[in-house]
């Protein structure tokens, strides 16, 4: 009798340890002549930053490469042959290389160039994967969206070293990737858009999206996968913003839930969410937007968002350590007038406080120059 | 009797001298990068009130904003003085002007066009900290003046060396939430060296 309680035990632990697989499909064009370089880094940043998710959710992590000979058509069939899901796995779909659209296709998600096949959509993947039925499905294409088969630009700019660090804590990551029922599909750019990269440092995207989830891990106390891929895309503004508009491209992405992360009933909701926070932040030290703009914006957007005696602290290294507090009306006329110097903003939302109407009354935030 | 409030008002003082916290290597550091920081806007704002092409609003902020830099007074000699600014004039002369005045004089400066750049970066000493108990440094920046009538013909021009006196106070308001830190706050900025524009 015993014994077979041992038993039945060892298989519910053994078939709980098999329920809950964390499967990445990472598919990336590193013999591409051009953009070989920057996927290769984009392809080591995004397995590293996959694998830490999946151990701080206690995942077992199943990863699959398509690259170098393997980034084909038979490749990538074979990737997705190898993926067979439980009803509480997570699979999560990465593409980084050259991409295209067409005229007479309607979807605004991008078809993959693939060295030998230049039709596969990024979509019919994402819906072969939901069919395995997973719990939570993403898909990610960093590539060109564009609607004629041109080669994804390298720009010579690099993006900005925001200087935030990964931390243990894995309350976000468990939000996100932990109570999210459904699936998201994303790409880089919108339709009729060419995505960028730097040769060194990577896709200005997926660059963009691993610093907007570092920086919630290390400064959020909510979150969702909209304030989420806001933030991103609002990075990757930043990260653009010296480019002219033409060469511009713009995240975009659809979401399906079934169940989305839990916000803590007992907090008071603010007025603002973090992503938006941190865009008009962006926003006002923007000089490429003429001053009476951002001041015009500044006066409006500043009674809806702030109390009127809201404070800023604002830290070089450590939040916990600012150098300097100023009243919020000073900060926002000095980021105005001081636009050129400054690169962005981080907002920690973690360690910023609310009043009852949900207006910050205290802000803390890195400014990065 | 007395002798206790001697004793009293003794320790008081040292209490009140050890209470200014010592901060280390990389804390002063921290503190370097903001005031490092803080000189660059001032630049910005001087160069934006003497800037006649920009809108009015703007230039106003930034005589605001650049008044607020700096220390409201300061003790010298056991009286206490506002801060001033020292500029070269055209007959080689220097003069301290109070703070504000400065600034609201080059909002209104009479020449038609007012270009006003730096040539080469600021730079600031380590803090160290004074028997006062402050922490102190000095501050350096190299500006550029070009004053122009109508037509856009250069009619003075300069090039500053200036030092801003740089202190570091403890602030109360980090002292209530367990965090020894400090404010740091401009004083005067002294012109060390003027070099004439070849021809003006």
């Amino acid at each position: 009798m015993r014994r077979s309680s041992l038993l039945v035990l060892l298989i519910l632990i053994a078939s709980s340890t098999i329920a809950q697989t964390f499967h990445a499909i990472l598919i990336a064009d590193t013999k591409d002549p051009v953009l070989g370089a920057s996927c290769e880094r984009d392809l080591a940043e995004m397995s590293a930053r996959i694998t830490d998710i999946a151990q701080k959710i206690n995942y077992q992590y199943h990863e699959v490469i398509c690259s170098n000979e393997q980034f084909g058509n038979a490749g990538l069939s074979k990737a997705l042959s190898e993926i067979n899901c439980s009803p509480e796995d997570i699979v999560f779909f990465y593409y980084t290389g050259h991409g295209l659209n067409t005229l007479e296709r309607s979807s605004s998600f991008p078809l993959l160039y693939l060295k030998d096949n230049n039709d596969t959509e990024l979509e019919s993947i994402h819906l072969q994967l939901k069919a395995k039925k997973p719990k939570f499905c993403l898909t990610l294409g960093d590539c060109c969206n564009n609607l004629y088969s041109d080669t994804r630009s390298l720009r010579p700019v690099p993006p900005l070293f925001k200087g935030i660090g990964v931390t243990d804590d894995a309350t976000i990551i468990k939000k996100l990737f932990l109570e999210t029922e459904g699936d998201i599909i994303i790409s880089s750019a919108g339709r009729g858009e060419k995505a960028t990269a730097h040769p060194n440092l990577g896709s200005f995207y997926t660059y963009s999206w691993m610093e907007a989830l570092t920086n919630a891990e290390s400064n959020n106390q909510a979150i969702t996968w909209e304030t989420f891929l806001s933030d991103a895309e609002n990075r990757l503004q930043v990260a653009l913003k010296e480019f002219p508009d033409t060469i511009k491209h713009h995240s975009h992405w659809s979401v399906g839930y079934k169940k989305a992360p839990s916000i803590d009933p007992s907090t008071i909701k603010p007025v603002v969410s973090y992503d938006e926070i941190n865009k008009f932040l962006n926003f006002l030290a923007n000089e490429r937007i003429p001053f009476t703009e951002r001041n015009s914006i500044r006066v409006h957007k500043q009674p809806i968002y702030f109390s009127p005696a809201a404070t800023v602290d604002i830290y070089i290294n450590s939040p916990e350590k600012p150098v300097e507090r100023q009243p919020v009306d000073q900060f926002l006329k000095r980021i105005i007038s001081t636009a050129k110097l400054i690169d962005q903003f981080n907002f920690v939302e973690k360690m910023s406080e609310l009043s009852e109407d949900g207006k910050y009354r205290h802000l803390t935030l890195q400014e990065v120059r | 009797m007395p002798k206790l409030y001697y004793i009293l008002f003794l320790l008081i003082a040292s209490f009140h001298l050890q209470a200014q916290p010592d901060l280390n290597k990389e804390r002063l550091a921290e503190f370097k990068i903001l005031t490092e920081q803080r000189v660059n806007d001032l630049q910005e704002y001087i160069t934006q009130i003497g800037n006649k092409s920009l809108p009015i609003e703007q230039r106003q902020i930034a005589i605001d904003l650049a008044v607020d830099l700096f220390e409201k007074d300061y003790e010298v000699n056991g009286k206490r003085r506002s801060p001033y600014i020292q500029v070269s004039r055209r007959n080689g002369m220097v003069e301290a002007i109070p703070v504000r005045a400065y600034f609201n004089n080059l909002l209104g400066v009479k020449f038609d066009k007012v270009e006003i750049t730096y040539y080469d970066a600021a730079a600031v000493s380590d803090f160290e900290k004074g028997t006062d108990g402050n922490y102190h440094a000095t501050a350096t920046y190299f500006q550029q003046f070009k004053g122009f009538d109508n037509s856009g013909k250069m009619i003075y021009g300069s090039r500053d060396r200036k030092d801003i006196r740089v202190t570091g106070k403890s602030m109360a308001v980090y002292k209530n939430l367990g965090k020894e830190d400090l404010k740091i706050f401009f004083g005067d900025v002294t012109v060390r060296e003027t070099i004439p524009i070849k021809g003006y």
